[in-house]
């Protein structure tokens, strides 16, 4: 009886060595793992306050430099030190929504930086309004660089209590230094929600967050009314069977619609479209079918969507670098108005490769920048254009007309002229007022089709 | 004595057993029987299949009980009045091809590792080789969309794959799609690891491609939420877009 116990005790006992070793080494290896987080959130937290500083410091120069090209080259490095500010402020463990107008000031610091190394590589330099941001902004830097430190001091010896910071909660912080630490992101941010609106020539400046719809002319129509053209514009009609209603209201958008899903007869699946609710245009359309393998070539496939525009009142539209995966053809179209390629106003058709079918279809960049232009005819000739890119490239097309959109938004009437360099295909688009290069796009062909990057 | 001696053996064993349990379940076979790649769950079957079963015989108002994914008796019920109703027969309770289509999930909980290879980017199998694509974005964002919105309509699904581009071109958020993707406490499944747990449907990739191609069914909202789930309150104070499936999108 007594040895039996006693095999009994020293096995519990082997049993509980054993797992305290377990237990032991776990914990460690928690607490490592742990640290490695810690410490790259720290590192994440040190750079950007490195980077905030050194944004300060570009932007005094820049407001105290004046040659051109010393412009150029700082302007460019603070670009650089914003996105990377911001880049680094981002990656901190913080609740979501901490700290989106503080990375969204780094954002446009940047992107003003950016525009002004432009503005400076072509001849001018900065003028009394762009001195005038540099000084607001440099103080708001000064503001964000003293802030980090301030928090950062408040830690105390030790890393920064991420996870606590995170859930907001207070079970490991000191008393005195919690309430500090938990605002101080918080105060950061109100106080750039606070802060005027920036404005510049770029694409994140204030005034350009906010955008009007141009394409949306028509009046208000009803849900009755959208569900008859969600019907109309698949082509189904309530004699043969098809249904359609309204599911749910887009209210907040850029563009107010009714989302109409149609049930066409027999046991096709649903097809779902978005009407806008002014006008009454159809803002995007899928139909939800299986696509079996296909058996129609890419050019059958643009013919198809072609004559689907068409039937539905879209005239002059000329097919771009069409896509094709997943027995799908993505086909962008673009409207050519007296020889010139409108790309702003682009809109997609899917086409089913198995029967020629349109499944999908998307128009809000159609919708959102869609009007009436008057197109200035062009100061520069095709063959300036053409001579210009030819002294690098091999120049495949005749150039031929093209607006195309700038990052802010504008339209530029461009020549746009297709060139190889080697294997490589370009599109290199001459401004057709200057003569200046607007912008150069690599075509790159993947198996879904040509990529322009 | 000799019993007592087994028994603290036995405890010792499946204290130790406890951390392989907790592994994570991608690395554990499903348990359920694959027949065409769509799962055939039967009562006993767990998981997050019965988990979009059930959250969608309770939209369709046939159950009421907890989404615990757990098929038990409730679930039954329920599964055996909506194939009853619904003309799936024989109206047992096992959910295989015919009562998912029923359900309007058969694509997506199909998928798993027969359809693995049809998922990799094309372009990796095609001849052209290039050194710039976007297979590599495509394969992130299908995770991503796969991780977070299965088993929601189709739209719902392009949605929030849009709502992730949309965050890399929006100056309060990291201006790339790995940076927006891996955001700390940005997304719940990159967070708790199960966006690398599951694989993305064929819908999932299509819905990534989709958005991808530009199609933005949420008008460029940043935010999504499942209302169901608990959420910081901060969130509902952002200006509500459309609410699709059981996401609400927001600017």
């Amino acid at each position: 009886m007594t040895r039996s116990w006693r095999i009994g005790a020293l096995l519990a006992g082997a049993a509980f060595a054993v797992l305290l070793v377990w237990g032991l080494s776990q914990m460690q290896a928690r607490r490592e793992a742990e640290n490695q987080l810690i410490n790259r959130y720290q590192q994440a937290f040190f750079d950007s306050i490195g980077h905030v500083e050194n944004v300060e410091v570009l932007l005094s120069k820049g407001i105290a430099s004046s040659a051109p090209e010393q412009i150029v080259s700082l302007f460019a490095d603070l670009a650089r030190e914003a996105s990377a500010a911001q880049a680094n402020l981002t990656q901190l463990p913080l609740q979501q929504g901490t700290m989106m107008r503080t990375s969204r000031f780094l954002t446009q610091v940047g992107d003003f930086a950016y525009s002004m190394t432009r503005q400076a590589a072509g001849g001018s330099p900065p003028d009394s309004d762009s001195s005038d941001l540099m000084q607001r902004m440099r103080r708001e830097a000064e503001l964000l660089s003293a802030a980090l430190h301030q928090i950062q001091q408040e830690a105390g010896d030790g890393p920064m209590p991420w996870e606590e910071l995170r859930r907001g909660s207070n079970a490991t912080l000191r008393e005195d230094s919690k309430h500090i630490q938990q605002t101080g992101f918080t105060r950061l941010e109100s106080h750039f929600q606070q802060i005027p609106t920036i404005q510049y020539d770029g694409p994140f400046s204030d005034h350009l967050l906010q955008r009007e719809p141009r394409g949306l002319v028509g009046e208000r129509v009803s849900e009755a009314r959208a569900e008859e053209i969600a019907l109309r514009f698949i082509g189904g009609n309530r004699e043969a069977g098809a249904e359609a209603q309204a599911i749910r209201r887009v209210e907040g958008g850029d563009i107010p619609a009714y989302t109409i899903s149609v049930d066409p007869p027999g046991d096709r699946a649903e097809v779902v479209m978005d009407v806008s609710i002014k006008g009454g245009h159809i803002v995007w359309m899928i139909d939800k079918r299986q696509v079996g393998s296909a058996q129609l070539s890419l050019n059958d496939a643009i013919d198809r969507a072609q004559r689907f525009l068409e039937e539905r009142g879209f005239e002059n539209m000329t097919p771009t670098y069409a896509s094709q995966a997943d027995n799908r053809a993505v086909i962008p179209f673009v409207p050519e108005i007296d020889g010139v390629r409108i790309y702003p106003d682009l809109l997609k058709v899917t086409v089913a490769l198995d029967d020629g079918s349109i499944v999908g279809y998307e128009a809000l960049g159609y919708l959102m920048s869609h009007q009436e232009r008057t197109i200035d005819s062009p100061e520069v000739s095709a063959a300036d254009a053409r001579e210009q890119v030819a002294s690098r490239l091999n120049v495949t097309d005749e150039p031929r007309l093209a607006l195309i959109p700038t990052p802010t938004l504008n339209e530029v009437l461009t020549w746009e002229v297709a060139a190889t360099h080697g294997e490589e295909l370009f599109l290199v688009y001459v401004n057709a007022a200057n003569g200046k290069e607007e912008q150069v796009l690599r075509i790159v062909q993947t198996s879904e089709g040509d990529l322009a990057l | 004595m000799r019993r007592i001696v087994a028994t603290l053996v036995l405890f010792v064993f499946s204290l130790v057993s406890i951390p392989l349990a907790l592994q994570p379940a991608g690395t554990v076979k499903p348990s359920y029987v694959a027949a065409q790649n769509v799962p055939v769950l039967r009562w006993g079957a767990t998981g997050q299949s019965v988990r979009t079963l059930q959250w969608r015989l309770q939209q369709w108002g046939y159950y009421d009980g907890s989404i615990d994914g757990v098929y038990g008796a409730k679930t039954y019920g329920a599964v055996v009045n909506f194939q009853r109703k619904n003309g799936v027969w024989p109206a047992d309770g096992a959910v295989g091809e015919k009562t998912w289509r029923a359900l309007g999930l058969l694509n997506a909980v199909s998928g798993g590792a027969a359809t693995a290879p049809a998922n990799q980017p094309a372009s990796t199998q095609g001849e052209a080789v290039s050194y710039v694509n976007r297979s590599d974005q495509l394969d992130l964002l299908a995770r991503l969309v796969a991780a977070e919105a299965q088993g929601e309509p189709y739209e719902g699904q392009v949605a929030v794959a849009a709502v992730i581009l949309n965050r890399v071109e929006h100056p309060s958020f990291p201006n790339t799609l790995s940076g927006v993707v891996y955001q700390p406490h940005a997304f719940e499944s990159v967070s708790n690891g199960l966006v690398w747990r599951r694989t993305p449907s064929d819908e999932a990739v299509r819905a990534a491609r989709n958005a991808l191609n530009g199609w933005d069914p949420t008008y460029g909202s940043i935010f999504f939420w499942n209302p169901y789930k608990p959420v910081s309150s901060w969130i509902w104070s952002r200006q509500i877009v459309v609410r699709i499936g059981n996401h609400v999108f927001a600017h």
